[in-house]
């Protein structure tokens, strides 16, 4: 995202990156207020206090950050819209089922939990579709939205995801570990290539 | 240039050190109200250097950015890594899971590593401008000073005394010196892969400012603590952002 994000930029590098470098920041603050956080086990000390509610509107504004995300991908070219929709699906699956297993913790039935949580989640399917008819008519803006993208992606990956990766330490866990973040960068690699071919 | 380097490498090391035996000496209240703080301040120019300096001015070289990505991409991965074999790990807390296994080797052995990389970004930083240079070794200090402190606490309580802890301290860290010096050569022969050198270097700050420090960030949550918290950050990235705007484009 961010090499398209300086190319469609040009000139403008320098505030491409401010843009980028402001997503991280917007993120962090969001992740403070408690609005939004990827707690993967029911019981971690923040989520303790986070209610059901916090996690379902804290969800449905992720799920609409991921809805433009993948609005401003696809308008750049086909190709790249696919790798960034499948890195949201991967990512989104974690989470939902960490979301389901706090939800079901704080005494929701299974299927309130399933149902208020696709409410919530489908909150990128109308973000997806005016992203696409914003961005459309703004084309200008697209490299500023991937740049803060390209934020939330790094934000997550690094800070909400790293330090859950470094709490098991055994050996065969950690290769296993970094064979899977290969493959998927491999993947995704490997997209980013076929565009070249295509 | 040589000598902005030399000093910086001896401020990034030596002087955090001493700065970080001064915490030591002051005491944990001290501690417990500077620490914080001082991690706050590095998270936001960690992020702003890497961002507005580094990065840009490694795809300005080179003038391709998707040259320059791979080389971010891939020092983030090794940085990882790096984590992983837990030669390296700024923990601030002394009875973090990660140290009960982290004796003090380890930690020094680490340190040493750390620092040398840090003594190959700010040469890199100084060959690409002075500006450049000079925030990207503002950086390092301010980092290793919170950087050095845990590490004092986990030698301390690891049963060194005080006086063994800072010789040790003082000997691993001084890695920085030779490895600029070294650097410095080397690159300014290699000027092509000086951005290269930029780009890992934005990787080891991001992954610093990202990964190991927002987390420690996020531990404390009532709401005084965060607006403190958040307004440091953005003092950081203000000040930074002016230091690198006044050189401006000198190209």
């Amino acid at each position: 995202m961010i090499p398209t994000a300086i190319s469609k930029a040009g000139e403008a590098m320098q505030i491409a990156m401010g843009f980028f470098l402001g997503g991280l920041i917007f993120f962090f603050i969001l992740e403070k207020l408690v609005i939004w956080r990827h707690c993967h086990d029911a019981d971690c000390a923040v989520t303790g206090e986070a209610a059901g509610p916090i996690i379902i509107i804290g969800d449905a504004f992720h799920n609409f950050v991921d809805g433009i995300v993948i609005a401003a991908a696809f308008l750049i070219n086909f190709t790249f819209g696919i790798a960034i929709s499948l890195s949201v699906i991967a990512h989104e699956i974690p989470q939902e089922i960490g979301d389901l297993a706090i939800l079901i913790d704080k005494n929701y039935s299974k299927k309130k939990a399933f149902l208020y949580n696709t409410l919530s989640g489908s909150a990128t399917i109308p973000a997806a579709i005016i992203g696409y008819f914003i961005l459309d008519y703004i084309s200008l803006a697209i490299p500023y939205v991937l740049a803060i993208s390209a934020a939330s992606f790094l934000y997550i990956a690094l800070s909400d995801l790293t330090p859950e990766l470094h709490q098991k330490l055994g050996l065969k866990h950690s290769l296993r570990q970094l064979i899977l973040i290969f493959a998927g960068i491999m993947t995704m690699i490997l997209i980013f290539m076929l565009k070249s071919i295509l | 240039m040589l000598i902005w380097i030399i000093i910086f490498s001896i401020l990034g090391s030596a002087g955090a050190i001493c700065i970080a035996a001064i915490f030591i000496f002051l005491g944990d209240n001290i501690q417990k109200a500077l620490i914080p703080a001082l991690i706050a301040f590095a998270t936001g120019i960690l992020l702003t250097v890497a961002f507005l300096g580094l990065i840009p001015e490694s795809i300005e070289e080179v003038g391709e950015p998707h040259l320059i990505m791979p080389f971010i991409l891939g020092g983030i991965l090794f940085f990882f890594i790096m984590e992983k074999i837990v030669i390296w790990r700024n923990c601030r807390d002394k009875t973090c899971e990660v140290h009960s296994h982290a004796s003090g080797p380890i930690i020094l052995m680490g340190d040493s590593l750390h620092n040398l990389t840090d003594g190959i970004v700010i040469a890199a930083a100084f060959l690409s401008g002075l500006n450049l240079g000079i925030v990207a070794g503002l950086t390092i200090i301010i980092h290793e000073i919170s950087h050095e402190t845990a590490d004092f606490g986990i030698l301390l309580h690891s049963g060194y005394s005080k006086k063994k802890a800072f010789i040790y301290n003082m000997i691993s860290s001084s890695t920085t010196i030779p490895a600029s010096i070294l650097s410095f050569f080397i690159l300014d022969i290699l000027e092509s892969i000086v951005p290269f050198f930029l780009a890992i270097s934005a990787a080891s700050f991001i992954y610093i400012a990202l990964s190991d420090l927002t987390p420690d960030l996020h531990q404390h949550t009532d709401f005084k603590y965060i607006i403190r918290q958040l307004a440091i950050i953005f003092i950081g990235i203000l000040l930074m952002a002016l230091i690198l705007s006044i050189g401006g484009h000198n190209h």
